[in-house]
């Protein structure tokens, strides 16, 4: 089963309605897979190839996540039909 | 299956939180996608330019040259520096010429090339992967030859 990484659904339910504490909250959560997405390799002048996190990804990843974070239904839940 | 939240079970609101971690997650999946589409796009566009704009090796061993030649292109002159890239536009169709020289030189997008010209952007297109083809060509091979090299930088 997937983990919630420590979120409730009072704060999810804030966090689509946009407040900002619960918007942080949810953002620090997620932040391991934010970093993991955003690392990507980079030549340096020397010619070495360095991994390292791309603030541009990084910030459009977050801006994306605010954006659709809004569009979040929370009163709907999705059941396997059996 | 849609209710009120006073009516959410301690179940249901586990699964809201679960599918709302996944929703989150394929925001950023779907983010990371469009980010690499992009760079993907840029760098293929920066490669064939560069292709052009840098003359061959045997032409940098041969000496320095400071003559400009000129070439017209939507009625400008247009400076091309390196004799080999001006003997291979010389070489080309007018009409490939002509779209080389608006989209590389004269920095017009496909679709600013489409209104100068009157043709649709599939024909732009066609023609300006035909021109580089071309001009690859004429460079002797320079440009794939340095291919890989180049591809390892951008």
């Amino acid at each position: 089963m997937e983990k919630n990484k420590g979120l409730t659904y009072e704060q999810v339910k804030r966090a689509s309605e946009g407040d900002c504490e619960a918007l942080e909250t949810v953002l620090r959560v997620l932040e391991p897979e934010l970093r993991k997405k955003a690392v990507r390799p980079v030549q340096t002048f020397s010619g070495r190839v360095v991994w390292q996190e791309d603030p541009e990804l990084k910030g459009r990843m977050i801006s994306r996540l605010l954006r659709a974070i809004p569009r979040f239904d929370c009163n709907r839940v999705k059941r396997k039909e059996t | 299956m849609e209710r009120n939240e006073a009516v959410l079970s301690e179940e249901d609101k586990e699964a809201i939180v679960r599918q709302f971690m996944s929703f989150c997650l394929t925001a950023i999946r779907f983010e990371c996608y469009d980010f690499y589409r992009e760079q993907r796009r840029q760098s293929k566009k920066d490669r064939s330019l560069f292709k052009l704009r840098r003359p061959p090796r045997s032409y940098l061993c041969s000496g320095f040259e400071v003559e400009e030649h000129f070439l017209y292109a939507a009625g400008q002159g247009i400076p091309v520096r390196s004799l080999s890239i001006f003997e291979g536009l010389l070489a080309l169709e007018p009409r490939q010429r002509e779209v080389l020289l608006q989209h590389f030189w004269m920095g017009m997008s496909r679709r600013e090339v489409t209104e100068e010209l009157g043709c649709s952007v599939s024909t732009v297109c066609r023609v300006l992967n035909r021109a580089l083809w071309e001009m690859e060509k004429h460079l002797d091979g320079w440009g794939r030859q340095n291919g890989k090299e180049q591809r390892a930088y951008i």
